[in-house]
């Protein structure tokens, strides 16, 4: 009598549970919807990382460029910059630049061997310069960049930082 | 050769939506009873489906044993349905329900679906953890150990609730039982 009461109860769960299991289409729509925003962030995340890469490269690029441009310029301190010019066979040299006005005898190169040279104390900023060897023969620094010169004269470039 | 769950979690783990949509069509059949057979309607089955979806693959990251996927997606849902009892008072809306049966249970022979319709009655009866375990236990299959890690129970307190939910749809099923 027991035993079949628990066959039963047991068949009974059984139908239960089967019942149950049966495939049920509610939630489509749902699990339609939730992969079709996956995909949306997932391209909204795909553009930003392209924008940001885009971005980073472009700025390193920037930061390439200004570098270059900063080593093409040299930067020196201010504590004293010196300024030299190989010119073996000169008997005179001076220098002028925005930093004397132009003014050729502010600043005479004293000469040691081989080499010209003179060393200034000079405030931050940017200073066209050149060198007027033996009072006529304008000569650009070969170890700065050019400048560019309204009158065509060799001009050279250098950037003083604090 | 069908690829394993696991294999699938660490492409999805890789940003791989591909994977996890493969993922989620082999087992939404049974999320999708569980959400409409605990919470007895179908905008809040939806919802609490598509919450649990959106939320397992932003933190897929975090399925740090990739071979259990299945109960960890289990475990996002069932609080997501927890969560969904608690606002509604688990109160389940009859007419809802009925109409989501109607176009939920295949095939709907009238016999069928009226005992259907029994069941989803019997279990609207049960205590909202009664209810949680019978259906992850005896319709998901879930095992003990499966469940007490998916819901934070202990496994005798797990046994318990089933057992109990067992006798109670027997209870409330016997009379109209005709097998």
């Amino acid at each position: 009598m027991d035993e079949q009461m628990d066959a039963s109860k047991e068949a009974l769960l059984r139908d239960i549970v089967g019942s149950l299991r049966a495939p049920v289409s509610v939630g489509d729509g749902a699990v339609e919807r939730a992969m079709a925003q996956l995909r949306r962030e997932a391209l909204a995340v795909r553009r930003w990382r392209q924008t940001v890469l885009t971005a980073g490269i472009a700025a390193a690029l920037v930061l390439a460029f200004l570098g270059a441009r900063r080593l093409r310029q040299p930067l020196a301190p201010n504590n004293g910059v010196t300024f030299a010019l190989a010119a073996p066979a000169a008997s005179r040299v001076v220098l002028i630049g925005d930093f004397n006005d132009w003014n050729p005898e502010a600043n005479p190169l004293r000469r040691d061997e081989r080499h010209w040279s003179v060393t200034l104390r000079l405030k931050p900023g940017r200073y066209r310069y050149s060198y007027v060897v033996d009072g006529s023969s304008w000569q650009a620094d070969p170890g700065t960049p050019l400048a560019e010169d309204d009158f065509g004269t060799p001009t050279s470039v250098i950037t003083v930082v604090n | 050769m069908r690829v394993p769950d696991a294999n699938l979690v660490l492409r999805a783990q890789d940003g791989n939506l591909d994977a996890y949509a493969e993922l989620i069509a082999r087992h939404r059949s049974g999320l999708q009873r569980y959400a409409l057979h605990l919470l007895g309607n179908r905008e809040d089955a939806e919802e609490a489906l598509q919450d649990s979806l959106l939320r397992a693959y932003r933190s897929i990251r975090r399925c740090e044993h990739p071979e259990r996927f299945r109960s960890w997606l289990a475990r996002i849902l069932v609080n997501r349905c927890r969560t969904r009892l608690s606002r509604n008072g688990s109160v389940v809306r009859d007419s809802e329900r009925d109409s989501a049966l109607d176009n939920a249970a295949a095939p709907p022979a009238t016999e069928q679906a009226a005992w259907g319709e029994e069941i989803q009655r019997a279990l609207r009866v049960l205590a909202p953890d009664q209810r949680e375990a019978f259906l992850l236990h005896h319709v998901e299959e879930f095992s003990y150990d499966e469940m007490a890690e998916l819901t934070g129970a202990s496994v005798p307190a797990l046994k318990m609730r089933v057992s109990r939910a067992c006798e109670r749809l027997r209870a409330e099923l016997r009379e109209v039982y005709h097998g």
